[in-house]
């Protein structure tokens, strides 16, 4: 295997003096500098480690964002400083090898190279590679609710949904308003029946819907797209209202124990705290807004009709853009 | 629809224990022009027809022309309404009309009609419009922009699998609010509504129309540029035929194709003055003169994003 080395050290070769000796390896040292260019035209019988020793923070940072796109050549860190505090990331990124300290002094064998060029990602993470990569404390549900269980934990799809139009609601008289509300509720669980989407918890005006999760895509995102678009015709054809009755949706991705609808009193959970502040504190008349974690899944093309809309209890939000 | 004998002998009683000769002469003579009760049954003019034999005579001209559901709804109509300032309790009204929904009707409340009932079958004509006759109907209609530079820019699987989703688009909108597809010519076609609202229903198939394609355009449509889609609904007064290019010389259709070319941007909805005035106030805040509302009567609707 051609092993290319990239390092700014002058002792480096020390490290690989028995790889050198085996002669099994081609091997050969490039400055830092070159490892862009020199990637470029590697393919698969081809192994490159990276000294990360001499670089600042931002610059390591960079270098191993790049290295974690790499699907050819495997790669290794060598870090002598231990500068690497998360080493597992470095390996749910892609690398294959890590170089701490010791190692570094001891040098790398023959077989311990072996192993090394023979570990691999696995096939179905290198072909998500693309894919929006997903927060690992995650605990996904699947793709329906066959496999939940009361009182696990497991990580959702959360959508809170509720009427702006309160005071012109109430204002109907309390028949008129109670129907209209039980209408939205319907009108809701039937848009998010098909996704496989569940009312958990619903007051007067809105609630909370459970999607499970995958990891794989987040349909709610296009459906709650539909219902902002929809909510003019919706207003009079669902409802008879003679105005339009808008509603604020949040979507946020994160776990929580599931219990029962009826039976959630007693869930303390951040992620329902976070969607519950997200709809009812940040979200204004007819927005939907969507966390850090829903972002990354907006289908590709639609992610223009979405803007930054700051910071929320530690979490990036964006808006769709609203049709006037 | 197949009408039973257990029916028909429902519609005879109903008529024989319900009403007199005189207001069953009224109905007949409602359905069948110049219908004369005396020469159908046989009767000396100078004899009083019995009630049973002229419901009997009645309900068996009506199935011969094919009118019999017209007859359960001017039953439903006195039954509920009445006629000329009184009302008739018509008996056996319900098990008729749970007969005429087990065989595969529906009651459209708003134009106090039957129609056919989509879950079971769907057919253009809602299984009750007549060849030659004059129904009130709104329509749709449907053209991709550019149509002949498309065919020629794409191949021909790209332009299939483009079409065949603005297809599936248009028909999930209107299957919604009981539609019929009328024309396909591949780009573009016409959708008749006749139950319920049908204004309302052909502007909200319109609008969704509008959104759905936005978001296809966005995510998943195969062509370089926007699929461009203009829309139009007008409605009015049309004679039911099942020949296409009889039904192009229709007056609504006429002016319908008017609007779609004429006054109507890539991706938006045109509906004229008659339609609009019948929505109501939420829905047509929607819809926006067209050129100011100088020189016609057509109102625009289309997707306005803040700048």
């Amino acid at each position: 295997m051609n092993v290319t080395v990239f390092s700014e050290s002058r002792n480096i070769s020390k490290c690989f003096s028995a790889l050198e000796k085996s002669r099994e390896h081609e091997l050969e040292y490039r400055p830092l500098s070159e490892l862009r260019k020199t990637v470029k035209g590697m393919g698969k019988g081809s192994f490159i480690y990276v000294d990360i020793s001499g670089m600042d923070e931002p610059e390591r940072k960079k270098t191993l964002n790049y290295l974690a796109k790499l699907e050819e050549p495997g790669y290794g860190i060598i870090d002598p400083k231990g500068a690497v505090t998360d080493m597992a990331h470095l390996f749910y990124s892609g690398a294959r090898d890590y170089i701490g300290k010791e190692l570094y002094r001891s040098g790398i064998g023959v077989k311990r190279f072996a192993l090394t060029a023979s570990f691999r990602r696995d096939p179905e993470e290198v072909e998500d590679a693309g894919k929006p990569q997903v927060k690992r404390d995650y605990l996904f549900s699947g793709s329906d609710w066959k496999g939940i269980k009361s009182g696990q934990e497991y990580t959702f799809i959360f959508m809170f949904i509720e009427i702006d139009n309160k005071s012109e609601i109430r204002k109907m008289g309390q028949a008129r308003a109670s129907q209209v509300t039980a209408e939205f509720h319907d009108y809701v669980a039937d848009k998010v029946a098909s996704l496989n989407g569940k009312i958990w918890m619903w007051m007067d005006f809105g609630g909370l819907i459970l999607f499970p999760f995958d990891g794989k895509g987040c349909d709610p995102i296009l459906e709650a797209f539909k219902m902002v678009l929809d909510s003019r015709i919706a207003s009079s054809e669902e409802f008879g209202l003679d105005f339009q009755l808008t509603h604020r949706i949040a979507l946020h991705i994160g776990n929580t124990v599931y219990k029962s609808r009826g039976n959630t009193g007693t869930i303390v959970s951040d992620s329902i705290n976070s969607i519950f502040h997200l709809g009812q504190k940040f979200a204004g008349k007819g927005d939907f807004c969507i966390t850090g974690e829903v972002s990354e899944f907006i289908p590709r093309g639609l992610e223009k009709c979405f803007a930054d809309a700051g910071t929320f209890e530690a979490r990036e939000i964006k808006k769709m853009i609203l049709p006037v | 629809m197949q009408i039973r004998s257990a029916m028909t002998n429902l519609a005879i009683k109903a008529l024989s224990e319900s009403l007199n000769v005189d207001v069953m002469t009224v109905i007949a003579e409602k359905l069948m022009h110049n219908y004369d009760l005396y020469q159908r049954t046989g009767y000396p003019s100078n004899i009083p027809i019995q009630k049973i034999d002229a419901a009997k005579q009645i309900v068996k001209d009506i199935k011969q022309q094919d009118l019999f559901l017209d007859l359960i709804n001017l039953l439903i109509l006195f039954h509920t309404e009445g006629h000329m300032g009184r009302k008739y309790q018509i008996q056996h009204l319900k098990a008729i009309i749970r007969d005429v929904q087990e065989a595969g009707m529906i009651y459209d409340q708003i134009n106090r009609t039957f129609v056919e009932n989509s879950d079971f079958k769907k057919t253009r004509n809602w299984g009750v419009l007549r060849e030659g006759q004059e129904y009130i109907q709104a329509f749709l209609r449907l053209d991709i922009v550019g149509n002949t530079k498309l065919v020629k820019k794409y191949p021909e699987d790209i332009i299939q699998a483009t079409y065949a989703d603005l297809r599936d688009i248009v028909k999930r909108s209107i299957d919604a609010r009981e539609g019929r597809i009328w024309n396909w010519e591949g780009d573009g076609g016409l959708v008749a509504f006749y139950y319920g609202n049908k204004n309302f229903s052909a502007v909200t198939s319109g609008m969704e129309i509008v959104h759905d394609i936005f978001i296809y355009n966005q995510v998943a449509c195969r062509l370089d540029n926007p699929l461009g889609v203009r829309i139009a609904v007008h409605s009015g007064l049309c004679e039911y035929t099942a020949n296409e290019e009889d039904l192009k010389k229709r007056d609504v259709i006429k002016k319908l194709v008017d609007i779609e070319a004429k006054y109507t941007n890539p991706n938006s909805l045109s509906i004229s003055s008659v339609v609009r005035n019948s929505l109501d106030k939420q829905l047509s805040s929607h819809f926006v003169p067209v050129n100011g509302g100088k020189g016609n009567d057509i109102f625009n609707y289309q997707l306005r994003w803040v700048q």
